[in-house]
């Protein structure tokens, strides 16, 4: 009786370990764990009638920029410019800031830019209104695309990009649903009346919209993007987006 | 007299059976131990706990390494292979590797391209592997030169946990793909236009590449000292960009460490099917840079 109660204990306690070191093999080392996991995931390429990797877009599009719109918006901000002036003093408009919107000018009068860039384009061509900008901008004008890129200030350059080809895809990630969501619970852009999203990365602060059918970028570079509260934080990048110029008002060049 | 045997033999037996308890109970100690220390262990690390393959079921460790075929121009494997004979193969995309990350699962092959690096490549984790600052949380300590780091499969590192959450990379915040060259050397491998495309950027430690109709590429760590193109410059899909190196710096030129790659990012402007505002953004190449590599082992 007394050996049958001790066989028992033993086996008790040697059932309780053996779980035990079950749960162990389920910890298994780092290296292991990452080995497995790379090992059972892995696939290859047939090299006979291979599947397509992925999927492509469902569709290019290359639509007509909405050059009514941008002209439209021009002739809004320059409506307001001139409301706000007059309803200010004269001291104070000394120190006023300029007005959100989009504000009509030409690249001749850039510094650093040259003209036939921004001529070679068909798409509206932004900048951020801004003196810095204005005074160092370079631009790289192709047909449907264009990217400027200019100091903004100390510690802080950018490059801003447009294009108006779109790739259409069926079933976006559902990462990128959110993104889209976080654009729709946003206020607008002010004055340029556009949604957006703002990204950031090792290399850059982004904020991305669209207006008169075109996709923009613009992406901040800061000396110090962790403790720049120009890169850290929205308001810097949401103010510079917010109040830019077209260089190519006319839009009939490309066109 | 028998009696007093089977006294004898009983005492024997309960010895032996209470050895066998302390035994078990010591085994079972031990191993309570190293489950609540693991446990710690990992609990301590400032890292994401939403790991793709933490819930796989265990399994025997394969340590087996998929060995390169030497014989592979006489065998023909049936999958496709490098000039080396090596099986290229790659795991799917978002799939990171354990604690490094949420990963950004995107199935789409954004543009046929060229893939940006002349001769073999790999894509791997550059800070989550051998010679990485965080390797050893996947074990993997040692050098970047490290064999290991120059093997298939290939494996997505958009979205890689850095030191932010992003709202592209909610818990990550690595938002482009590390490339690892053929070997370890530096300054030793091309990076290549991936499209016909304008050089419209050249700064500190990358160069920003934009096609006719808008897509922009961003190629970092090259060697910013010996590039190939200018600010400005048309280039041809194919064209010499630079050489792979570890040029990585902060604005006022003080140098950060890194491992020997390229690391690639693509913007692309998308729309989502009946929606009308597009999205100018980064975006997940690992598959357009898998197809891409395929038809580049396939040579077409
Ligand atoms: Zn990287």
């Amino acid at each position: 009786m007394k050996h049958a109660t001790i066989a028992l204990t033993a086996f008790a306690i040697a059932v309780s370990s053996s779980t035990l070191f079950a749960q162990r093999s389920e910890i298994e080392p780092p290296l292991e764990r990452a080995q497995r996991f790379i090992e059972e995931r892995k696939q290859t390429r047939p090299r006979l009638a291979p599947p397509p990797v992925g999927r492509p877009p469902a569709r290019t599009e290359t639509p007509d920029v909405d050059w009514n719109a941008a002209r439209a918006l021009v002739a809004a901000t320059e409506r307001r410019r001139l409301a706000n002036l007059s309803n200010v003093t004269a001291t104070r408009a000394v120190v006023f800031e300029r007005t959100a919107g989009v504000r009509a000018a030409t690249a001749e009068n850039l510094k650093q830019a040259r003209a036939a860039e921004v001529a070679a384009v068909a798409i509206p061509v932004l900048i951020p209104d801004q003196e810095r900008v204005r005074d160092t901008v370079q631009i790289f004008g192709q047909a449907d695309a264009y990217t400027a890129i200019a100091e903004v200030a100390d510690g802080v350059d950018m490059r801003m990009s447009g294009s108006r080809k779109r790739l259409v895809l069926e079933r976006p990630p559902a990462r990128r649903e959110a993104l889209q969501k976080m654009r729709a619970a946003r206020p607008p852009l002010p004055g340029v009346d556009a949604a957006y999203v703002i990204t950031r990365s090792e290399s850059s602060t982004d904020l991305s919209f669209s207006r008169f059918n075109v996709g923009y970028v613009l992406a901040l570079i800061c000396d110090d993007p962790e403790n720049d509260a120009r890169c850290a934080e929205d308001d810097f990048i949401v103010a510079l987006a917010s109040s830019l110029a077209l260089l190519n008002d006319r839009g009939e060049a490309g066109q | 007299m028998t009696d007093h045997r089977r006294a004898q033999r009983g005492n024997v037996a309960g010895k032996m059976l209470l050895a066998l308890i302390i035994l078990a109970a010591f085994w079972g100690l031990f191993y309570w131990d190293l489950n609540i220390r693991d446990a710690g262990g990992d609990a301590s690390d400032a890292v994401t706990d939403e790991e793709p393959g933490e819930d796989a079921p265990a399994d025997d460790p394969d340590d087996d390494e998929p060995e390169t075929p030497d014989e592979a121009p006489d065998d023909a494997p049936a999958d496709v292979t490098d000039e080396t004979g090596a099986v290229f193969s790659y795991l799917p995309v978002g799939d990171l590797l354990p604690e490094s990350g949420p990963g950004f699962a995107d199935d789409t092959v954004y543009r046929d391209i060229l893939f940006p690096t002349a001769g073999r490549a790999y894509l791997n984790s550059q800070v989550y592997r051998y010679g990485g600052y965080y390797g050893a949380l996947n074990g993997m300590e040692g050098g970047q030169c490290e064999a290991q780091n120059y093997e298939y499969p290939w494996q997505d590192t958009f979205c890689e946990k850095r030191s932010r959450d992003q709202d592209l990379c909610p818990g990550g915040g690595h938002e482009g793909l590390d490339i690892r060259p053929a070997d370890c050397t530096k300054n030793a491998h091309l990076a290549v236009a991936a499209e016909d495309a304008r050089v419209v950027d050249v700064r500190r430690h990358w160069v920003t590449l934009q096609t006719n109709d808008g897509t922009l590429y961003n190629y970092l760590h090259l060697n910013m000292g010996a590039l190939n193109v200018s600010l400005g410059d048309y280039v041809s899909k194919g064209d010499p960009i630079g050489v792979i190196s570890n040029d990585f710096y902060k604005s006022d030129g003080t140098s950060v460490p890194t491992t020997i790659h390229l690391h690639f990012e693509m913007y692309e402007n998308y729309v989502t099917d009946g929606d009308d505002e597009p999205l100018f953004t980064k975006v997940n190449p690992y598959l357009t840079l898998v197809a891409a590599y395929d038809r580049k082992l396939r040579d077409e």
